[in-house]
């Protein structure tokens, strides 16, 4: 092989080694800079995998305390109520002491039902399923009452208790009016809670025509809320801390609704402690005026007498039947019972009844298909469901079969006289 | 195009004429960095067709031959430095997941590679048929690929080329 050629040859296999070289070191520079990134992405994954299961952890800690905590509130009332029954089961009778467990009973029992409706309000919020309804009403005279409901309360607890409202307050507002009294009664029973002897606690309502919106605040002189716990007071169950806990009960859900309920309303709650000082806590919320009507329904007196004729009730359960006869018997209302659908289809079949309770489960034939087969022939008689669901699309199931509204159980006496007021 | 196919190419010239016919076909050109091409670079595909033209012109073989014998030789090479993509031993399935498999996982190592495409007409146990789609219209590299794959694993194929149209070319290969 001439020299020239094999010049030619190791000259290029020297250029080819070179570009090799310059290749292979672009490729490390490449490798280590997709090195580094992956570091760095490496590192943050791992803070924020950190953070998440430190949130979990957390949760799941304050998930515990509250099954623990709700147990015990559930078990406190259910305690009462089954102690006294027991106490009256063996004592001989005697009215003064029977009467006290009566309302001890009572009184447990409606604390027991609240623990329950705020856990059944706060699955439904957390699932998206809360419907608010929004109607004309007369916001002042709902407050009024909710003023008069804890005005016993604030008395027995030497607390002074006002409400006032601004002078141009519109006398009907479009709103859900259960909601603004389940928020506000939220924040009315936790400022008495909190605020002792010799303290206010005062409702302030305005409205803003210029921007049509409600502000209302709670305002107490109560013990306030710590710096540290302010951030967290609305977050589902919690509460201040453990201590608040054990002195003052509570489930730690009822700040969690409200707040909720407020933002599905598409109001702000508005928060503002000072601790030893006192709390205001309130929301402004977007309401719109209603057109006044003349003759509203709600401004009718309740008249018990007025109901006329005869309501038939189809329940199968004893102890629901002898309340509901309890109820009935009080308001002077006549009635009979059956204990199925079937039955209850004759009897509407051969008589001629002005409202029908139907109870949904029974034996041989259930409250929804009876009424479908009612239906079929009398399509004017008002039906209701006794319901001890109350989730929002059982309700509607019924309301689908032909049913025109339904009552959830346990029966509450106001609830009934409504129905009774709408189906006179 | 990928470095390694000039590379190989010199290594089957030289094996089959020797270094000098070589050093001939490249003194006429003028080529990147003077034809010291490396396996891992990125060259023009106009040099690769410069050099099997002037092979041509100093062998008289025709270049679709050339490129034929080639295919057959750079199955061999390619396997043994990629033993892991294959994962048949099976000639047919091979050519099947030339497409589903090889091609993905050439994509990952050089992602700037561009592949020819194969699309499946028809397949069985005895043939496979395929429309060969590339750009550069290297169907006779790819027809001497899979008789390299043939050889190597020593299952006879009939190989059928159909006539390139504007797209491609239809291949039909048929066990023996």
């Amino acid at each position: 092989m001439d020299e020239e050629r094999v010049k030619r040859m190791v000259n290029r296999e020297r250029n080819a080694r070179k570009e090799s070289e310059r290749l292979l070191e672009q490729k490390s520079s490449e490798l280590y800079e997709i090195n580094q990134n992956l570091e760095q992405l490496v590192t943050e994954r791992t803070e924020k995998l950190t953070t998440a299961l430190n949130n979990a952890n957390i949760a799941m800690k304050t998930k515990d305390d509250f099954v623990s905590n709700m147990s015990h509130e559930i078990r406190t009332p259910l305690n009462a109520i089954m102690g006294f029954v027991e106490v009256m089961q063996s004592s001989e009778y005697e009215e003064e002491a029977f009467s006290n467990y009566l309302n001890i009973i009572n009184d447990s029992s409606e604390t027991l039902l609240k623990i329950i409706n705020d856990i059944l309000d706060f699955s439904k919020l957390q699932s998206g399923q809360f419907k608010i309804s929004p109607i004309d009403v007369n916001l002042r005279d709902k407050l009024q009452h909710v003023y008069s409901l804890f005005s016993k309360i604030a008395t027995e607890k030497e607390v002074s208790f006002l409400i006032n409202f601004s002078n141009d307050f519109p006398k009907l507002l479009v709103v859900d009016d259960i909601r603004i009294t389940q928020i506000v009664s939220n924040f009315v029973s936790n400022a008495l809670k909190f605020t002792p002897k010799n303290g206010t606690v005062s409702i302030q309502v305005l409205y803003e025509h210029e921007r049509s919106t409600l502000i209302l605040k709670v305002i107490d002189t109560g013990i306030g809320i710590k710096k540290e716990a302010q951030a967290t007071i609305f977050n589902s169950f919690e509460q201040e801390d453990r201590t608040v806990t054990r002195e003052y009960g509570g489930t730690g859900l009822g700040l969690a609704i409200a707040k909720q309920l407020v933002e599905l309303m598409s109001g702000e709650v508005i928060f503002k402690s000072i601790p030893q000082k006192g709390s205001v806590f309130g929301f402004e919320m977007p309401l719109t005026v209603a057109i006044e009507k003349k003759q509203l329904k709600s401004n009718k007196k309740r008249n018990l007498v007025s109901f006329t004729g005869t309501i038939l009730v189809a329940e199968d359960n004893e102890v629901n039947i002898l309340l509901i006869s309890i109820v009935l018997e009080q308001l002077f209302v006549s009635f009979e019972v059956v204990e199925n659908g079937l039955l209850a289809i004759s009897a509407v079949k051969n008589n001629n009844y002005a409202l029908v309770l139907m109870d949904n489960q029974m034996p041989k034939m259930s409250g929804k298909d009876a009424t479908l087969e009612i239906r079929k022939f009398n399509k004017k008689i008002p039906i209701v469901a006794l319901s001890a669901n109350a989730l929002k699309t059982e309700k509607e199931e019924f309301l689908e079969v032909g049913m025109n509204d339904v009552l959830s159980k346990p029966i509450n006496k106001t609830e009934l006289l409504e129905i009774l007021e709408k189906y006179k | 195009m990928r470095g390694i196919i000039f590379t190989e190419l010199y290594e089957l010239v030289e094996e089959k004429f020797g270094y000098e016919l070589l050093d001939d076909v490249l003194l006429d050109l003028e080529l990147t960095n003077d034809g010291a091409y490396t396996a891992t670079g990125n060259y023009p595909f106009s040099e690769l067709l410069d050099i099997l033209i002037k092979l041509h012109e100093h062998t008289k073989i025709p270049i679709e031959d050339l490129l034929e014998v080639f295919g057959e030789y750079l199955f061999t090479r390619l396997l043994n430095m990629h033993p892991e993509l294959a994962k048949t031993e099976n000639v047919l399935e091979f050519l099947e997941q030339v497409e589903t498999y090889i091609h993905i996982e050439v994509k990952k190592l050089y992602p700037d590679a561009e592949l020819p495409k194969f699309n499946i007409v028809s397949k069985d146990e005895k043939s496979f048929k395929f429309y060969y789609i590339s750009s550069k219209k290297l169907h006779h590299l790819a027809k001497g690929l899979i008789q390299g794959l043939s050889n190597h694993y020593k299952q006879p194929l009939e190989i059928k080329m159909g006539l390139e149209d504007k797209i491609g070319v239809f291949f039909e290969v048929t066990r023996i």
